[in-house]
Parts: C-alpha cells; structure tokens; sequence
C-alpha cells in the first residue's frame, strides 16, 4: 500500500504520530474528567498527579536506556525498597545523608554491574537475570527488614520532605535535573548515541568497533543507580523504610516508557522525551482513575489496554514512516 | 494495516471514554428527600490490597452506614491492589485533593501514611483508623479489634486441639502492626497458660497464600513433631492447609486461621482448618463511617480533637473462633457465604 496523498504523506513524514496520539487521548481525558471532577484542573490536584509517578518517571529514565539496549530491567522493584532500607542503615549508624545517599547510590550502580556481568557470563535473557535479581533483592530486604518498616530518621532529614527548590518539591528537581541530562546526552554524546546503534543492531554494532558490553554495563548501571536515587526520595517522602516500597513498580515503568514510544520488540528506537510524555500521560490516567471514584480494579485493565495499544500503535507509525519514506 | 490500527484505536476509545465518564462516588441508597437540602458529603476509604475479601466487607459496613445517615452521603473505596505502603500513601494523597469530609484509613505498615494522614486532618479531613492502625499518625479515632487478645483467643484453641502439649509455629507478615500484635498475643497466651506447648517457629509468607504453602511445606518437612499452626493473617491458612494436604499430614496438623473468606469458609466445613479467630469486619467499616461522620460534624459537646467532633479514641469490636460446628447453623453459614460486591 502506497500513501497518494501527498499532504498527508507530508504531515506523516514530519510529525511524530506518537507523541500526537499521546497528546490526543490526554485532551480527551482532561476534558472528560474535568467535566466530571471539580477539583481535576487545581494547582493541587496537579501536584499530587506529579508527586503520584515522579519515582516511576525517574526509574523510567534509565529503563528507556535499557529498552533502547535491546534489554529490560526488572531489578528496579527490588533496588528501590532496598536503597531506602540501606540509606536508613547507614543513617542509623549516624551517617550523615550526603554521604550515606552517595553510598547508596554506589552500591546500586554495582548491582547494575552485577546484573550485566551476569547476563555477559552466563549468556542469559536480560529478563532472566533482572528477575533473579530481583527476587534476590526481595528476600534481602526482607531479611534486614524483617518486614517492619524502618523509620527513625533525624529531623534533618525529616525536613527534606517538606523542602522546595525554586517552589517545587525536591523530587520534581531531581527529575528535571536528570531528564535534561539524559535528554541532552542522548542527542550528543557519543556514548549514549551508541545505545541506539548497539540496540538497533547489535551485531552491526560490533562490527563498526563499538564496544557493545561497555554499553549495556553503562545502562544497567544507570538503570540501578536512577531506582536507589527513587528510593531515597522515597524514604525521604515518607520518612520511612520498607520492603514493600516499589511493588510491581517494574511493569509501571516498562509500560511508561512502551507508551511513551520506546519500542519493546526492536531496540533503538525511543527516546527520553517519548519517555517523558509516556509519564505525564500514565500519571493523568491514575490520576484520573481516583478522582472519578472509578475502581480502580478497572486501572490494571486500563493499564494492559495501554499497554497493547501503544506496542501496536507504535509498530503501526513505524510502518506509516517507512512507507512515506 | 491502516483500517485494523483504525478500528483498534476506535475500540481502544470506546473502552476509555465511558470508563471515565463513570460515576464520582457511590450515593447511599435511602432517598428520604434530605438531599434537596444537605450538601453532598463525600467519606472516602483508603486501604490497602484492595479487592480482599476482608476489605469488601468493611466497604459493606461503611455502605450501609452512609445509607442510614442519608443519601447526601456518599462513599468510595481507594487503594492499591499491592500491598505497597507508598503506592497507599499516594492513593491517599489523590484522595485528599478532593476534600471528602472524612477518611477511613487501613494502613499497610505503622508509619508511611503519616505524613499524609496529618495533611489531611490539617484540611480539616476526619481520618478514622480502623483494621491496621498507624497510632503516631494522629488519627481521631480506631475502630478494631484488640488483636494482642484476638491472638490470644488463638492460643487458648490451639492448645485445646492439640492437647495441651507440642510444638506449633506462627504465620506473620512482619511489619503489620495488628499482625504483629496477634502472634505476641498468641505466644504469650501460651507461655503464660501452656508449659509443655511451644512456638518453634514464625514464618513470613508475604500475605501470599502460594507463598504460604511453599513455607508451611518447607516447616512441615523440616520440623515432623510441629502439632499445629496459627496464620495471624486470612491468607496463611489456605497456603497451610494446601501444604498438609500434599505431604498427606493434613490429619496431625491443627490449623488455626484469622479472619474469613470464601477459601477459609471452605475449609472449615470440610474440616481441613480446624478454627479461625475471627472479628467482625462489616461492623468495624460501619462503626468507622459513624465516627467519621461524628468527627466531621462537630457538636456543642467538648472534643478532645478540635475542630472536629467528639469521638472516642479507640473502639474494640470483640472476637471469637469459628469451627466447622458453628457453620453448621444455615443462618450462619449464609452470612459467610455470601461476601458483599463491591
């Protein structure tokens, strides 16, 4: 099938059908739920709406690295309740934050490290490796743990979680301060464009000298260290520890960054932008499932709709673009 | 291609525009005419693992309370289906911005609802506590069960069932504080009452009743003299019973659960589970949404929680043990039959 006319092969070729959708079913929504729900449209709704998904937005950031890999990462529901538990270790000791933040953040980059070698040595599915990890993970946690929750920081740090930069909350900061760096480094650093060359084709990636395991070491190990720095906000948001911080929070951020454009059956293609728009749109839709008073046993069903819809809405503009060109 | 993508996205509106489109809050069923001249009311409850049979219960009670008190009044019910304290808090969060005027709160662990459950009482949101308390949080009231005596109760049935004398282990999900309170209750009561019983072993089955099975396997296998076993949760239970069953020891283990659902109901009439300490989860949702209701409107007796009204700070509901031989009763056995719809 060939697209005749030549308007419409034009707008194709120049807008990013994705994003376009994205922002479509987001005006639906907003419109219908600001019909239905008073308080939908207020300053305050929309800071809870940001504050709801901001540890998934900024775990999102390092899955798209992964994604765009070739790979997945699963390890990141169990990195994020295991940094606020050790981050409570280490402060418990009488660690200042700073350094004990630091700390933790280091050590999660080296399960990410950990995670790759496993994957390099073994010669196993990325979602084999991160699984097992994960588990690992759980069981770690709740063995320090012992299931309670840990809480006991110091006032210091009990503050953090009233504190603002420049009037926003210190979570929303972090989350642009990382997406801008992401966002500019994946357009012009050479290590983080090879991503996309590795992801596309890896073999290919090889032969032109790129060397591929460097790669995907570097994006399991920002991966870790984006869900500890999650983590850390998340205790410092509740002013508590626990094992069951972060559950099932790896599908929510595989599906932010799927709808958000990020191609899950071929690598290479997204991108931290998509990922992004992929985040303010599931945060509106959960938003959006508690303020109607919906059940939210009907937000799963949404979610996997979601889900499905992009996968192949994603695949379909990939194939429009191919035909325009 | 292009024609099935448009009939896809077509579908995929359909299914997303009605969703939200739906209703904001269930209205109570009375129409006695008092909403012609009361404003809307909005009471939301909050727990965690929503979907637990447990939970549609207290929801029932809650239900039919605000359906007494008039069709002005309006009830939701919000949660994660995970048992994740965060998710919750969140959930709480987008609660409060629509200003309900009370909140019940079941919390998934002592402290991470804190924070929020203070932002919402400085909105001057009633919160009521009920099932899984956060005492520091500075929540009005809780509506409960004593759950130190609730483990209590459990001892004094499992020591009569197996005798007097043997080992016996605990099922605990660690970090929630009426599970917590519930095996303490329960091993007092024992060293306290029954020298020659003894609790070998506590297990963590994560609330999880395939989780459970596979630990109470692993128990059973690796302590043969274990007599009997107490869930302090209504998961633990089944997972037990499931694991006695496969190692075909279902005859020398005395099972003991808490709470009821469709599974544990099941099991007690077949006489797999011997007992489960039970408490009355409708009356706590019903007791809550009255308090809530209190609080939210002040009367011109003195509160110990200005501006709210009067309230009491803790109200016990009482429980009991239910066998295969109380189910026997139909009247009874309806009841727990037939779980509400939420």
């Amino acid at each position: 099938m060939k697209i005749k006319n030549k308007t419409v092969a034009a707008f194709i070729g120049r807008v990013n059908l994705n994003y376009a959708t994205l922002f479509l079913i987001m005006i639906i929504i907003v419109a219908v739920m600001s019909s239905r729900a008073p308080y939908f449209l207020s300053a305050a709704n929309f800071a809870v709406m940001v504050n709801t998904f901001i540890m998934e937005a900024i775990m999102a950031l390092g899955m798209t690295l992964v994604i765009l890999s070739g790979g997945i990462d699963l390890t990141v529901t169990g990195i994020l309740p295991f940094s606020s538990i050790l981050l409570a270790l280490l402060m418990g000791s009488g660690m200042p934050f700073m350094p004990a933040a630091v700390l933790v953040v280091l050590g999660c980059s080296l399960i990410g490290f950990v995670t790759n070698f496993l994957r390099k040595t073994l010669s196993l599915h990325p979602m084999v490796v991160t699984m097992a990890i994960a588990a690992i993970l759980k069981g770690v946690n709740l063995t320090i743990t012992g299931g309670s929750a840990m809480s006991g920081f110091p006032d210091s740090f009990k503050a953090m979680a009233t504190m603002t930069v420049l009037g926003m909350p210190l979570s929303w900061v972090v989350y642009i301060v990382l997406a801008a760096f992401f966002i500019i480094m994946t357009k012009f650093n050479r290590n983080f464009i090879k991503v996309y060359f590795v992801g596309g084709n890896p073999e290919a990636a090889k032969l032109s000298g790129i060397k591929t395991e460097r790669v995907y070491m570097m994006v399991y190990m920002i991966s870790a260290a984006l869900a500890a720095i999650a983590g850390i906000l998340t205790a410092i948001t509740y002013s508590s520890a626990s094992y069951s911080y972060g559950t099932n929070a790896d599908m929510r951020v595989i599906t932010t960054v799927a709808i958000g454009g990020t191609s899950l059956t071929h690598g290479g293609k997204g991108s931290i932008v998509g990922t992004m728009l992929g985040t303010l749109f599931m945060a509106v839709i959960y938003d959006a499932f508690i303020m109607s008073g919906l059940s939210t046993y009907y937000q799963d069903v949404m979610t996997g709709v979601f889900l499905i819809a992009a996968v192949l809405l994603s695949e379909f503009f990939r194939y429009l673009k191919e035909k325009v060109q | 291609m292009i024609k099935k993508m448009c009939v896809i996205f077509a579908v995929f509106l359909a299914i997303a525009t009605p969703v939200f489109a739906g209703g904001s809050g269930e209205s109570a069923a009375s129409s006695d005419g008092t909403s012609a001249v009361k404003e809307n009311e909005l009471y939301s409850m909050v727990v965690f693992t929503k979907g637990a049979e447990y939970f549609n219960w207290c929801y029932a009670g809650m239900r039919d309370a605000a359906a007494i008190l008039g069709d002005h009044v309006q009830t939701e019910l919000q949660g994660p289906a995970e048992w994740d304290a965060s998710l919750e808090a969140r959930t709480l969060e987008q609660v409060i911005v629509k200003q309900p005027k009370g909140i019940l709160v079941a919390s998934a662990d002592e402290t991470t609802l804190n924070s929020s459950i203070g932002k919402a009482l400085s909105q001057n949101i009633a919160v009521i506590g009920f099932d899984s308390d956060a005492p520091e949080s500075g929540r009005l009231s809780y509506v409960g069960t004593n759950n130190y005596d609730f483990g209590a109760a459990a001892a004094q049935f499992m020591v009569e069932q197996i005798g007097g004398s043997g080992e016996v282990a605990v099922v605990i999900v660690p970090g929630n504080i009426a599970q917590e309170e519930r095996a303490a209750g329960f091993k007092d009561w024992i060293s306290e009452n029954a020298p020659d019983v003894k609790v070998v072993s506590e297990l963590n089955d994560e609330g999880d009743v395939a989780k459970s099975e596979t630990v109470c396997a692993a128990l059973f296998q690796a302590n043969p003299n274990i007599k009997g076993i107490f869930s302090t949760h209504g998961y633990g239970a089944p997972g037990a019973a499931a694991a006695a069953r496969t190692l075909g020891i279902l005859d020398k283990i005395v099972i003991v659960g808490s709470d009821y659902s469709s599974a544990v109901i099941e099991l007690l009439l077949s006489g797999d589970i011997e007992g489960s300490v039970v408490d009355d989860p409708y009356l706590i949702g019903f007791e809550s949404m009255m308090l809530a209701y209190q609080a939210a409107h002040p009367t011109s007796v003195p509160s110990a929680n200005p501006p709210f009204g009067h309230v009491p700070p803790i109200i016990y509901g009482g429980c009991s043990v239910i066998t295969g031989e109380t189910l026997s009763d139909p009247a009874v056995l309806a009841k727990y039959q037939n779980p509400p719809a939420v």
